[in-house]
């Protein structure tokens, strides 16, 4: 019987400990293991890095700005503008680089070319207080065209000129040698056309510079008509500068 | 009679019925408690699955209804600094209905699609960019929005 027993304790022994490491992570370091934590460490170090360098970048992306407006007052570096959502402050430096874009040419110029009332584009980075753009390129943009929807509501044939009827009014759009006309029928291609074919009623959108000599007066760069023959007579005209 | 190799001795083990039988049970055993050691953790997991997560997953999901004839632009947001000439802009509004879409140097005149959405891409020029992206219904109503984007070759 002592024999049966001790044969008994010799076999739990032996299949025990065998299957119960399987199981758990053993408490003995082995090399083995000793190892694979290593690397784990590395790749934790790895991740962590990584997501100090994705944040560091987000926030760089956050201040990175542009501004768009017209300049109000330049003085010992720094530019006030007139932006659409109001006033916006920013600085250049010696190292920040001037663009003039005139008649779809870029070319570097300097600093001294900005002068008040000039429009301009900045691009660069938000200072600490979140403030002042601090700028690296400026780009000096031409007059930009306005842009006027409404219902043709006059076409004179002789001065080539038409009436339309925008939100804020009557404007008089010049049709000039170089504007670029386009007719719009649902279901057909773009296609161009002559003044011949603008009629009353039809919907038109229209590019121009402003008249500088006359009010509610513009000289059309591009026109595009649409030929709806059921518009109804309150259309939502409006114009946008 | 049995033959062996020339010069070699047989030699022949005899073990008791009784050892047979304790070696079996002790490696049965060990075997079980074995098993049990390694199913434990697991068990011991499923069981502990708090009610609170069951009762989310039992949640029936909610339903967002967009207004069919909303005029919105979903792509690009308002003053985006981007470094590609071309961008694809994409929005909603009534379905097939035409859209017009407009900058200082280019235009596209699409149409958007059953489901009322729209997406196509227009060339922008250095600096600042307006673009209008206007809808026009059948009775000649128009809808415009204006985005202010911003693209430049040089890097930031």
């Amino acid at each position: 019987m002592k024999k049966i027993i001790l044969i008994i304790i010799i076999a739990l022994t032996f299949v025990y400990p065998v299957s119960a490491k399987d199981a758990t992570i053993s408490g003995s370091i082995s090399p083995t293991s000793a190892s694979l934590e290593l690397i784990d460490k590395l790749k934790q170090i790895e991740i962590f890095k990584d997501k100090i360098a994705t944040k560091v970048s987000q926030k760089r992306d956050a201040d990175k700005k542009a501004y768009y407006g017209i300049v109000e007052k330049i003085a010992d570096n720094k530019i006030d503008l007139k932006a659409a959502d109001g006033s916006k402050k920013l600085s250049f430096e010696e190292d920040t680089i001037f663009y003039s874009l005139s008649n779809n040419s870029k070319k570097e110029i300097k600093s001294s070319a900005l002068t008040p009332g000039i429009l301009i584009s900045a691009f660069g980075y938000l200072n600490d207080n979140k403030e002042t753009l601090l700028a690296k390129y400026i780009y000096l943009h031409d007059e930009k065209p306005s842009r006027i929807i409404g219902k043709i509501a006059d076409l004179n044939k002789t001065d080539f000129t038409i009436t339309v009827k925008a939100k804020e009014g009557d404007q008089t759009i010049d049709i000039e040698k170089l504007t670029k006309t386009s007719l719009f029928e649902k279901g057909r291609a773009l296609s161009k056309v002559g003044f011949t074919r603008f009629k009353l009623g039809d919907l038109a959108f229209i590019l121009g510079l402003k008249n500088e000599k006359q009010a509610n007066r513009y000289s059309a760069q591009r026109i595009i008509i649409f030929e709806m023959k059921n518009l109804t007579p309150t259309v939502n005209a409006e114009i946008t500068k | 009679m049995t033959r062996g190799i020339p010069g070699t001795k047989i030699i022949k083990l005899e073990v008791k019925k009784e050892v047979v039988w304790a070696l079996l049970i002790g490696l049965t055993v060990g075997g079980l408690i074995a098993i049990l050691a390694i199913r434990l953790p697991v068990l011991l997991e499923k069981k502990s699955i708090p009610v609170k997560n069951v009762k989310q997953e039992m949640q029936t999901p909610t339903m967002t209804l967009i207004p069919k004839n909303e005029f919105n632009i979903t792509s690009p947001i308002d003053n985006s600094i981007l470094d590609n000439k071309k961008v694809e802009i994409s929005g909603t509004s009534e379905p097939l209905i035409p859209i017009v879409l407009e900058s200082s140097s280019d235009f596209n005149i699409i149409e958007s699609d059953q489901n009322g959405t729209f997406s196509e891409t227009i060339s922008l020029e250095e600096g600042a960019n307006e673009i209008f992206i206007t809808s026009v219904d059948s009775s000649g109503n128009t809808q415009s929005s204006k985005l202010l984007l911003f693209y430049t070759q040089e890097k930031l």
